[in-house]
């Protein structure tokens, strides 16, 4: 089972992930905030983060950028979840360890989904 | 799973409590220790010795009647506090809290309580001597802030375990949101029938956790052309889709209700004609004008867990409305659709009754102008509506002379006045029709030339709408490449050598050569059908 960190500012999209993740058997930690999310993420090295994009402080794109240019964390592997119609193409350039993009309203399970399979992947990688 | 903020709460609580030596135990109704003490010397020690179960157990009986705080001295040197709690719902808990003061270490009883636990009084004393243990005085206060402790964690299990079911309910939401939106994106009547209903199987199918799903439209009752039939599926199901269809009908002709129903294909006798259905499936029926139209059913595969739970039938139920309302609007739309085009066909058909010489031009010219609208990358909608003004390009005819149109001969002045109002006539008797708005300027300015010789506007080059320049070749390829009043058909060289030669003073260069490009079998095709016709005439005339 993975560590997962999710960071949104809003409690209820966090609840609900959680909640899903925690059922599922994942250790889970939470962030309301990106720098939050990354002072968490140095603390307890989730296997994958899921984030919001618009949070205060600093949002899931400054989120992903800092982890990138932390040597520990920069293999982490970032799942984003935006609001729909919201065009991330460009500010998502160059930010390689953003692996996959979900827009809300989204489906729980197919975050579970995704996030389990980030997991695999990940551990896929390190083992080869 | 106990709700983990309310247990770490009280994790954190008893550490400090241990600290100063004291434990607390939790008894359900029953009397029946529920808080798990783990090989620790300390609640060994407090909670094993006869006088100290006695008191809990009298405890538990006295705060099944007043849940209220007490506390007394058990034995000397160890403090009983007791009062009762409500855990989840209606659960009543006796909280005991047990408070050894420095006097136990004097205590007489210290040595029955060693014994009842087993442990060694010389280093039971060490231990606890170790630990900051409360003072006989303070004992008073220290009850009454545990009990206000005990309260507050039995309110913040209640919360949590509050939160947790609304988070669920809240996460369920979120997946029938997120299933609507994806629906709601795939549901524009322009949507072919047959990519709208395997849109809708493959997200359930990603969102749910059946591993075969299949809708199934009687098609009888519905209608829409554009639906082959047959069944839709995704997923594993070990069978051929042709006895799922089978299937389907069955539940068609025999479901009653309306709503969803789960049913265990294993003892359902409508089921036993597929292979492979696991333990539970679950049907929702279609409803159409007509009664049920069709079924939506999903279910587990051979061997897997049942998972036809209320929130999986109450998506699919949700689905099986939305299709329901879909196929009414897509049936409306065929409705609509074949009534417009038969009523173009219409106008088109009096044009032709009037010019029997054309017969088949506007078809020809629709055709003609469409493939240059697709030939010049046009989208296919706009391809559609050049399609629309080729057949309507000529509908002003109506308002022209029988004589003028049919006379043999050339035209004099006045007679060619008449022609010339065609475009215009054309456009005003289309311009009150809405769906026509796009397509007036192609008909207006259908004769409108590219060096700006043409009538009626006199416009030129860009300023003459596109849909009016592709037209306008299409027009005048067909005009010479088909037997007219005046004279014969030209040969097909001869024709796209004229096409060439007129690329920038009749026609917009930019179109000549994608003209040139078009395939004309088709078009040849529609030449001989109408061209028999008009030979055929003459012969009986």
């Amino acid at each position: 089972m993975g560590r997962v960190l999710v960071a949104d500012d809003e409690t209820h999209i966090v609840q609900v992930l959680a909640l899903k993740f925690r059922n599922a058997g994942h250790e889970v930690f939470e962030a309301s905030d990106g720098e939050e999310a990354l002072q968490l993420a140095r603390e307890c090295t989730p296997d994958v983060i899921v984030t919001d994009v618009q949070m205060p402080f600093m949002n899931g794109i400054e989120l992903a950028a800092a982890l990138l240019s932390d040597q520990r964390l920069c293999e982490l592997p970032v799942l984003v979840i935006t609001a729909r119609g919201w065009s991330m193409d460009e500010s998502l350039q160059g930010l390689s360890n953003v692996r996959t993009v979900l827009s809300k309203p989204f489906s729980p399970r197919e975050v579970l989904a995704t996030v389990e399979q980030l997991m695999l992947d990940d551990s896929g990688r390190q083992a080869a | 799973m106990s709700p983990r903020s309310s247990t770490a709460f009280v994790e954190k609580t008893d550490a400090v409590l241990r600290r100063q030596g004291v434990v607390r135990a939790m008894f359900d109704a029953g009397c029946t220790e529920v808080s798990t003490s783990s090989g620790d010397w300390l609640p060994e020690l407090l909670l094993s010795s006869f006088p100290v179960r006695s008191a809990m157990r009298n405890a538990c009986l006295r705060c099944a009647e007043d849940p209220e705080q007490e506390s007394h001295e058990v034995v000397p040197g160890l403090w009983m506090i007791s009062f009762g709690v409500f855990s989840s719902g209606r659960t009543e808990r006796t909280c005991c809290i047990l408070i050894p003061t420095t006097e136990l270490l004097r205590s007489e009883f210290l040595d029955l309580m060693c014994q009842a636990a087993r442990l060694d009084r010389a280093v039971v004393t060490s231990l606890l001597s170790q630990l900051d243990l409360v003072d006989a005085t303070e004992v008073p206060r220290f009850g009454s802030l545990m009990h206000l402790i005990g309260l507050s964690e039995s309110e913040i299990s209640r919360r949590t375990s509050m939160l947790t079911d609304l988070g669920k309910q809240l996460g369920e939401s979120y997946e029938e949101i997120h299933l609507y939106h994806t629906l709601i994106g795939n549901t524009s009547v322009s949507t072919s029938p047959e990519a709208f209903l395997n849109t809708v199987i493959e997200e359930l199918h990603r969102v749910l956790p059946f591993s075969w799903i299949g809708v199934r439209i009687d098609m009888d009752s519905l209608n829409l052309p554009q639906l082959r039939g047959g069944v839709n599926m995704v997923g594993s199901a070990a069978d051929s889709p042709w006895s799922f269809c089978g299937l389907g009908d069955r539940l068609i002709q025999t479901m009653e209700g309306r709503e969803p129903i789960i049913i265990d294909p294993s003892v359902d006798e409508r089921f036993q004609m597929v292979q492979g259905c696991g333990s539970s499936a679950v049907v929702c029926p279609i409803v159409g004008d007509s009664g049920i139209v069709g079924v939506l059913f999903a279910g587990t595969g051979q061997g897997d867990s049942d998972i036809a739970s209320s929130i999986e039938t109450k998506l699919l139920g949700a689905a099986a409305e939305h299709i329901s309302v879909f196929l009414r609007n897509a049936s409306l739309y065929v409705n609509l659709d074949s009534m417009f085009l038969g009523t173009v066909q219409g106008m088109v058909s009096a044009i032709d009754a009037k010019d029997q010489y054309t017969r088949g031009h506007s078809q020809r010219v629709a055709w003609l102008a469409r493939a240059l609208a697709r030939k010049c990358g046009l989208t296919e909608s706009e391809a559609r509506r050049i399609y629309l003004a080729g057949l309507v390009h000529d509908v002003g005819k109506i308002g022209v002379p029988e004589q003028v149109l049919r006379k043999t001969g050339k035209l004099d002045e006045d007679e060619f006045a008449w022609i010339r109002k065609h475009p215009e006539i054309g456009s005003r008797i289309l311009k009150d029709i809405p769906q026509m708005d796009d397509i007036l300027p192609a008909v207006l300015h259908h004769h409108e030339r590219w060096d700006g010789a043409g009538y009626p506007a006199r416009i030129a080059g860009e300023e003459i709408p596109i849909f009016a320049r592709i037209v306008a070749l299409a027009d005048a390829f067909d005009a010479m490449s088909s037997t007219r009043t005046y004279r014969s058909a030209r040969p097909r060289e001869f024709v796209l050598a004229e096409v060439r030669r007129c690329s920038g003073t009749q026609f917009d260069p930019a179109l000549v050569e994608p003209f040139l490009s078009i395939d004309f079998t088709e078009y040849d095709l529609l030449v001989i059908e109408h061209g028999g016709l008009i030979s055929g005439e003459r012969n009986a005339a």
